[in-house]
């Protein structure tokens, strides 16, 4: 019934593929392990905020040919401003009622979190509906891979695959956001205290750092790398709708889970691990249905056997490097 | 002691049973009457599947995401006897289509039965395999990983609906039955009985008293000689099948599609036992008709406000009544306890 | 009298740390037991062991003439052993009879019991431990001693042959301490309920048990009864930390 094509094409085809797609969908994940290493919310939200932006700068780019604002590279940097003020809002709705003022976070205020950011997350989904000129989906990689592409053509071949270039694109500005997100966390003052507040908030105000001012960093910093991933989705994907989000967000939840939580370096290597074997499994089955399953039974057995995550361990020798060399 | 008979919870499901045993009588008296009829359908799956997931989230509180496999894998059984067993031209012929005609109560009931036996023969064996695993988990994990088992069982039958489907596509469309919609009304109405009835003994009994346990202190329940693992497990696979016998009524009325198995599905449970409050049996009917009544009239008043109406509801819900309507009355009316079990 | 509890040379190690190195020691039937030592100890995880949240590295926990090392702690609860917490730990949402009543269906009559009984076992304990009154109110409204209480009511709806309290008097004011003292002594003397204690409050222990063991960075360092520990100075030593002050101080008395 199933028949795997299994030769050497199809394997290369499989990796190559899977790593772009892997660098998008990493970079995605990012925001969601950030506030769930840190504050231990569930944020069921972040789909929809990745949606949100994927459909506004798909619109806007649409509506407006063209202009320079709008295409991916420099949307992707005031999307991902605009998601900075958006996360305040998302913080003082539904977060900071719930666990602004929680030190430690039991399991009765982590269903809590869980259950307000599912309401804002259909809340955002719903916005989608009401919006005046709604298009159920908007197609938008060719448009932009003209307008990125060097001489017309809008695809290169790399050991005989072809590639689109702007899925290309996004696979770097993925990268890009990842070590943006890595230097934020890791290298400034401001992400010092974020992990800080992740072991210990009493503490923290123990010192003079007022815990709820970090909490807003962290929604702050969280939303906006999610709604700056969002733009990926405006070259990588051939249409955007807002029900991206049904596969978006649980593959966000099985990346975090390899990648281990708050680990933005292992997050992204989970996203790249979790690209090829969903790329792999497609290109040998050719079965999109099976590809899914598999991503999602990766999940299912990560959680079991390894909840501390996969790949979390990658930061960690990364940065005692970093400090050696 | 009073006798079970005389308890609020017995007398309160009985009262519930009773109205749509009559709203079934009256049902089929003009058009009116018969839209009230499909009305009556409706709320009937919402508090059942708000049932099934409250013996899971409700009794232990475990929120789980993925309760919506098994109403997906109940209407998967549906379309499985009525269409992928390939009796589609038999199940036809019995009805006498052309003749107005309609299948007999006798297959009816063959092909209900067999759906039953189907969904509850998958739904354990999935239940016990996966929870074996992943109720080793708590909270936000097992919640996570039950997203997990709703996706991974959702892109398998996707497979076998596409390969096997002679639709092609993500539906098995019923073949014609010539039922009409008391018939789905009272199909309904049998499993209504037996989720209401099954959800408030197990509230009440010894189970009930352990599931409980382990939703105030899981641990503090171990110690105390509940064994947690076993009853999280059995609490998990009961919700499962009260859970498929749900997609198998809808399936029966509406024919099998993959959206049984969307997260939406078990969204739909889960506020419906968060507004109406965790750790009680009249929480989470009292939340599925205030979220019925709720979608209902939003749909006809404000159309594509529906959703964002109830993601607010939910957050405001979650902020500033954490316990639930039910919760909230408790508090109120101390007096009403007692009624509110 | 026999030993309805003998613990044999228990190892617990987490990691690098050894927080419980050769413990033994034996408790007969119807005895009142003290473990006393230091914080960081390992009284706790002693008790985690005994009662199975811990899987110890070594050695044997044997109850009522059975090895129970491997039992999960369901299996020791309906078994007949029963716990109190350091921190107390009541089902909140549920009502002070409805905690009691859990003891009851869980313990080690689990099989045979119905609700109506454990019901009545509940309130005769509720009578008996002093929240009677409070009976039909939600866990969460108690006031400390009476969650105390509660944990204690819990424990002896089981109806359990061994009662293992974890600092059952830390938090009460001294004369909520007499009257839990009193009632301890009235559940083993009434009851013949055997009883394993961890306690802070020297007086009240000192006073209580019949016999002790002593525990310092997990390992016993003596055992006996409390005028023997008194005057034990290895004992002294491990609380005043100067072997030599410690005695002069004890002489002084």
């Amino acid at each position: 019934m199933l028949e795997l094509a299994l030769t050497g094409g199809a394997i290369t085809k499989g990796i190559i593929m899977g790593l772009i797609y892997g660098s998008v969908i990493g970079s995605v994940a990012i925001g969601l392990t950030i506030i769930w290493g840190v504050m231990k919310v569930v944020n069921l939200a972040h789909g929809h905020i990745v949606v949100f932006a994927a459909m506004m700068s798909a619109f806007l780019y649409l509506t407006y040919k063209g202009a320079l604002l709008f295409t991916p590279p420099i949307a992707f940097i005031w999307i991902g401003l605009l998601g900075a003020a958006f996360g305040v809002f998302f913080y003082y709705t539904t977060l900071h009622p719930v666990i602004g003022h929680v030190d430690t976070m039991t399991l009765k205020y982590e269903m809590s979190s869980l259950m307000a950011t599912f309401g804002f997350g259909i809340a955002l989904y719903g916005i989608h509906y009401i919006l005046p000129n709604y298009v159920h989906s908007y197609s938008v990689n060719p448009s932009i891979g003209y307008s990125i592409g060097a001489a017309g053509h809008t695809y290169i071949v790399f050991l005989g695959v072809v590639i689109m270039k702007s899925t290309v694109l996004m696979s770097v500005l993925g990268f890009l956001l990842t070590l943006v997100a890595y230097w934020l966390m890791n290298k400034t003052s401001m992400g010092l205290k974020i992990r800080a507040v992740a072991q210990d908030a009493r503490a923290l105000s123990l010192v003079g750092i007022n815990p709820v001012k970090v909490k807003v960093m962290t929604a702050v910093l969280a939303t906006a790398l999610a709604m700056a991933s969002g733009v990926l989705f405006l070259g990588y994907s051939t249409s955007v709708y807002p029900d991206i989000e049904s596969t978006v967000s649980p593959l966000c939840f099985v990346i975090v889970v390899l990648g281990g939580l708050g680990s933005v370096l292992g997050t992204y290597f989970g996203g790249l691990f979790l690209g090829v074997m969903y790329w792999l499994t497609l290109e040998l089955t050719g079965q999109q249905s099976i590809a899914l399953a598999v991503a999602f039974a990766i999940l299912l057995i990560a959680m079991v056997l390894k909840p501390d995550g996969v790949f979390s361990g990658i930061e960690r020798k990364l940065s005692f490097r970093a400090k050696r060399g | 002691m009073v006798s079970v008979f005389r308890r609020p919870g017995f007398i309160i499901s009985t009262i519930i049973v009773l109205f749509f045993l009559v709203l079934g009588y009256l049902g089929n008296i003009n058009a009116i009457s018969r839209m009230y009829v499909s009305n009556g359908t409706d709320l009937m799956y919402y508090i059942g599947i708000g049932l099934a997931m409250a013996i899971i989230m409700s009794y232990a509180g475990y929120v789980s995401f993925g309760q919506a496999v098994f109403v997906g894998i109940g209407s998967f059984s549906t379309g499985y006897v009525l269409v992928l067993m390939n009796r589609s031209n038999i199940i036809s012929y019995l009805a006498k289509i052309g003749s107005g005609g309609r299948i007999s109560n006798t297959m009816l009931a063959v092909y209900f039965t067999e759906s039953l036996l189907l969904a509850i023969t998958i739904s354990v064996f999935i239940a016990v395999v996966v929870g074996y695993a992943v109720l080793r988990l708590r909270g936000a994990f097992f919640a996570i990983s039950t997203i997990g088992l709703d996706y991974v069982v959702m892109y398998l039958v996707k497979y076998i609906t596409k390969t096997r489907s002679p639709f092609g596509g993500e539906e098995l469309l019923n073949p014609s039955m010539g039922l009409t919609d008391m018939t789905f009304y009272w199909m309904h109405f049998i499993l209504f009985i037996i989720t209401i009835y099954v959800a408030y003994f197990v509230k009440i009994s010894k189970f009930g008293y352990g599931l409980a346990a382990i939703r105030e202190d899981e641990d503090a329940a171990e110690i105390m000689g509940v064994n947690t693992f076993r009853y999280k497990i059995y609490a998990f696979a009961l919700s499962g099948i009260l859970a498929s016998f749900w997609g198998i009524a809808e399936a029966f009325r509406k024919s099998y599609s993959i959206g049984y198995f969307k997260l939406d599905k078990s969204i739909i449970m889960l506020v419906e036992n968060v507004v109406g409050g965790i750790g009680s049996f009249i929480g989470p009917i009292i939340g599925s008709i205030i979220y019925y009544l709720l979608e209902w009239s939003f749909l006809t008043t404000v159309g594509q406000w529906t959703l964002v109406i109830l993601g607010a509801t939910v957050v405001v819900v979650v902020a500033f009544f954490p316990e639930g309507i039910v919760g909230l009355l408790k508090k109120r009316f101390p007096r009403l306890r007692k009624w509110l079990e | 009298m026999r030993d309805v509890l003998v613990v044999e040379n228990i190892t617990k190690r987490f990691g690098g740390l050894t927080a419980l190195s050769q413990v033994s020691f034996k408790v007969k039937e119807g005895e009142r037991f003290g473990i006393i030592g230091p914080n960081g100890a390992g009284k706790t995880t002693l008790f985690n062991v005994i009662n199975g949240v811990y899987r110890p590295d070594t050695g044997k926990v044997i109850f009522k003439d059975t090895d129970i090392t491997h039992w999960p702690p369901h299996r020791r609860a309906r078994y007949g052993m029963a716990r109190t917490h350091q921190v107390v730990k009541p089902f909140s949402d549920l009502t002070v009879l409805e905690n009691a009543m859990i003891g009851a269906l869980f313990g080690p009559k689990h099989d045979s019991i119905t609700e109506d009984e454990a019901r009545e076992i509940a309130s005769n304990v509720l009578e008996f431990i002093g929240l009677k009154e409070k009976a039909d109110l939600p866990a969460n409204v108690l006031n400390v001693q009476e969650k105390k209480r509660l944990e204690l009511a819990r424990a002896l709806s089981s109806q359990p042959d061994l009662l293992l309290l974890d600092e059952v008097l830390a938090g009460l004011v001294p004369s909520e301490i007499d009257v839990m003292v009193g009632l301890l002594r009235k559940i083993n003397e009434e009851k013949g309920i055997t009883i394993v204690m961890i306690e802070h409050v020297m007086h009240a222990i000192m006073n209580l048990a019949e016999r002790m063991i002593v525990l310092d960075f997990g390992r016993k360092i003596a055992e006996g009864t409390p005028s023997e520990i008194a005057n034990n100075p290895e004992v002294i030593a491990a609380y005043l930390g100067n072997p030599e002050l410690a005695l002069k101080f004890v002489q002084k008395r």
